[in-house]
């Protein structure tokens, strides 16, 4: 935020508070009304788009379109401006970094771009024209605003009370962030496999070695580019990156979390490593009740917290393969003598409890195939252990990622016929040509390529978050990081260990399937598809 | 505003740009802000593929077989987590069905999601209950990721990054295979005007 925008949003805040005329409002109940379209005692707002075209509730909402950070979006050839507190405070007029963000960092059409510069200048709102405009749907300037912003049917009090959530609306940037540097922290939680964690935090230092590398390069270069790049050094900060080991049992995280926090500020979490034992759960509630995005970390049982917002994942992790193992052993028929092999950990027992749930009833269970009643045909092994098909055992075993994770290439191929990997990773061959590009990196950063997939996934954490941050420029609010995470994950060109991730509003889990795979020496990387992708709720 | 000297050159490149052919305005452009609030008239032949997709029931559905010759289609693309266009779309369909189940024939509504492995059809039952979409006239599809792209690209639709999409209104006449195509946002009454206009032309 420029210093002049802060200063029109301190004025602004500092004349609401103490004009002498109409109450200032609410900001907490114009808080409801933006979030949810709906007042304290639950009715909704009331509103026509497009000319006659009702919308009402969550539909007519301030954050369908401004978003929660106010920072608007450019979704389907649609501008929605900035509404925050600074921004209504001043001109609209753009920025270099404005336009830069829309005209080069989207895929845009060339016509929606034409029209972004032809756009009128707004001159800046002020209590009065901003109750105008919510209410009347007029500019400062008397122009009406475009036919899309939905004119509501508004009282005086609640164009008060959302003018007065507007005005406070990021008024100041997050924490974690200076002048020169900006802090992010990856949790490490004490169940991690230190082989895996070592191979996380190498990728994560790397990346943010080569990134800080080539900023201070750019920023030591002598006579800027008058065409961008002076524009955008503004922008430019140096990444710190903490390593955030907790101890002991999740009950005690969410106080080490706090204590590190205050200790350290960070934007935002990144990547992150745990193991089967715990999951991520507390480390989510902890995010959310913080405002802290958390993102992508490797974890096989994220959290899974009603209506959190600021953690994305690569999938569900043993719960979707859960949900896809249900399928495949109902079109493989492999239901029949079926039974499930669960240890003690909290990722084994909640992959056993989500394939009973998707099934409709339990299959046997024990934590040895000794201990099972009767000898099964098929056999779901939750945990990294990988009993043998064969004639001494089960006809067919079905394992997951955590089991696929824990071999190598070389592992996997020799494996014998009848056994089977449950997994939303992709093999090999299907990632071609995207993982010869992240090798390619690994290589040049003489970093070993053991852990392969997690590597992978750590690495497209960094870069996405990369991303993210220069689609953000010198706007540092956390929730416009989730907005542009959401809005930008499907246009990256690699996805890590994955075919394909994709995320939008409001959605957490960027792979929504799985595929079977099977080992197969001839094929690279030792898997070959069985089944082809499969997400659960598209199955007939 | 401060003068920006590296976006002379692109200048004339963007103003062109946005300047169609062989396309007939729709309303006047609303003003100040950069949005697709007027709307623009194509007609097209599309080679559609022939996929077998899902509706909200989990039923299959073979499209384009299962379009019905001998009514009007209205079809949109939408998903049920867009934050910005997909609401006034949909919600456009909703404020003229009314006027259009008087139609005769009866004009079949069709809301297809681009964004298919995250609307399931337990998502699209849930969305269209908020739209208060019964009956039989209006139908949500989604289907396997690659039909879907391959139905979006026929239709000249396709973006990589489904949170790019733009607002399109699709409209085949009885025994038509020719679709008229509106680029934009268009009002309730302008949508029943334009199915009007496939059954009188």
């Amino acid at each position: 935020m420029s210093p002049g925008r802060r200063g029109c949003a301190a004025v602004l805040l500092a004349l609401a508070a103490c004009s002498p005329g109409p109450p200032a409002g609410d900001p907490e109940r114009g808080r409801l009304l933006y979030l949810s379209g709906r007042r304290p005692d639950g009715t909704p707002l009331e509103a026509r788009a497009q000319g006659d075209v009702p919308v009402r509730g969550a539909d007519a909402a301030c954050v369908r379109c401004h978003q929660r950070s106010g920072m608007g979006s450019a979704e389907g050839g649609m501008l929605v401006l900035p509404i925050t507190g600074p921004r209504l405070a001043a001109p609209q007029e753009w920025s270099n970094q404005d336009l830069m963000r829309y005209l080069y960092r989207e895929e845009q059409e060339r016509a929606f771009k034409a029209k972004l510069l032809q756009m009128r200048i707004r001159p800046a709102y002020d209590r009065p024209s901003l109750i105008r405009a919510l209410r009347e749907g007029l500019r400062p300037d008397g122009h009406p605003l475009d036919p899309a912003m939905p004119r509501y049917r508004l009282s005086e009090e609640d164009a008060r009370d959302l003018a007065a959530w507007l005005e406070r609306l990021g008024a100041a940037p997050s924490p974690g962030v200076d002048e020169e540097r900006i802090h992010f922290a990856t949790v490490i939680l004490p169940d991690a496999d230190p082989g895996e964690a070592t191979a996380l935090l190498e990728t994560l230092e790397a990346w943010k070695e080569r990134r800080n590398q080539h900023v201070l390069w750019e920023l030591q270069k002598p006579g800027h580019s008058v065409r961008f790049k002076d524009t955008l050094y503004d922008a430019l900060r140096l990444w710190e990156l903490h390593v955030w080991r907790l101890e002991g049992p999740p009950s005690s995280w969410p106080e080490q979390l706090t204590a590190l926090l205050e200790e350290q500020p960070v934007f935002a979490l990144v990547s992150g490593l745990g193991g089967p034992r715990f999951g991520w759960g507390p480390v989510q509630a902890w995010c959310e009740a913080e405002g802290l995005p958390c993102l992508f970390p490797w974890t096989a049982l994220p959290g899974e917290e009603d209506g959190a917002w600021y953690s994305f994942w690569f999938h569900e992790g043993v719960r979707l393969e859960a949900r896809a193992l249900a399928v495949f052993l109902r079109q493989r028929k492999d239901l029949e003598g079926a039974a499930q092999l669960v240890g003690e950990t909290a990722e084994e027992r909640a992959g056993a409890a989500a394939l009973d749930a998707a099934l409709g009833r339990p299959l046997p269970r024990a934590a040895r195939v000794e201990e099972l009643p009767a000898p099964p045909r098929v056999l779901v092994a939750w945990g990294a252990a990988l009993p043998r098909p064969g004639p001494a055992g089960p006809e067919r075993v079905y394992a997951t990622t955590r089991a696929l994770t824990a071999r190598s290439a070389a592992e996997l191929a020799s494996l014998p016929a009848g056994l089977f990997f449950v997994t939303p990773c992709a093999p090999d061959p299907l990632l071609e040509p995207a993982i010869r590009q992240d090798r390619v990196w690994f290589r040049n950063q003489e970093l070993p390529l053991d852990h392969e997939r997690l590597r992978l996934a750590a690495y497209f954490a960094a870069r996405s978050l990369d991303n993210a941050l220069e689609h953000l420029f010198e706007d540092f609010y956390r929730d416009f990081l989730v907005e542009s995470i959401e809005h930008g994950t499907e246009e990256r060109m690699t996805f890590g260990p994955f075919h394909r991730l994709s995320l939008g509003r409001d959605q957490r889990h960027a792979a929504r399937g799985c595929f079977l795979l099977r080992p197969d020496p001839d094929a690279e990387g030792g898997l070959a598809v069985e089944e082809a992708w499969t997400v659960p709720g598209l199955a007939e | 505003m401060r003068f920006r000297p590296w976006l002379l050159p692109w200048l004339p490149v963007l103003f062109v740009a946005g300047c169609g052919e062989g396309r007939t305005a729709g309303p006047a452009p609303g003003e100040g802000q950069a949005s697709s609030s007027a709307y623009t008239r194509e007609e097209h032949s599309y080679a559609l593929p022939e996929v077998r997709l899902l509706d909200r029931h989990g039923q299959p559905f073979a499209f384009p077989a299962g379009l019905p010759a001998d009514r009007p289609v209205l079809l949109q693309f939408v998903f049920t987590t867009c934050g910005t266009i997909c609401p006034i779309l949909s919600n456009t369909f909703r404020e003229a069905r009314r006027e259009l189940e008087r139609l005769d024939p009866r004009p079949l509504l069709v809301s297809l999601s681009i964004d298919p492995e995250q609307d399931t059809p337990e998502a699209l039952r849930d969305y269209a209950a908020g739209l208060q979409a019964g009956g039989r006239d209006w139908v949500f599809l989604t289907g396997r990721r690659e039909d879907i792209e391959a139905v979006q690209k026929a239709f000249d639709a396709w973006h990589r990054n489904k949170m790019n999409h733009e607002p399109l209104t699709f409209l085949r006449a009885p025994g038509s295979s020719t679709w008229v195509r509106l680029n934009g946002l268009s009002s309730a009454a302008q949508l029943v005007r334009e199915a009007r206009g496939l059954l009188r032309p």
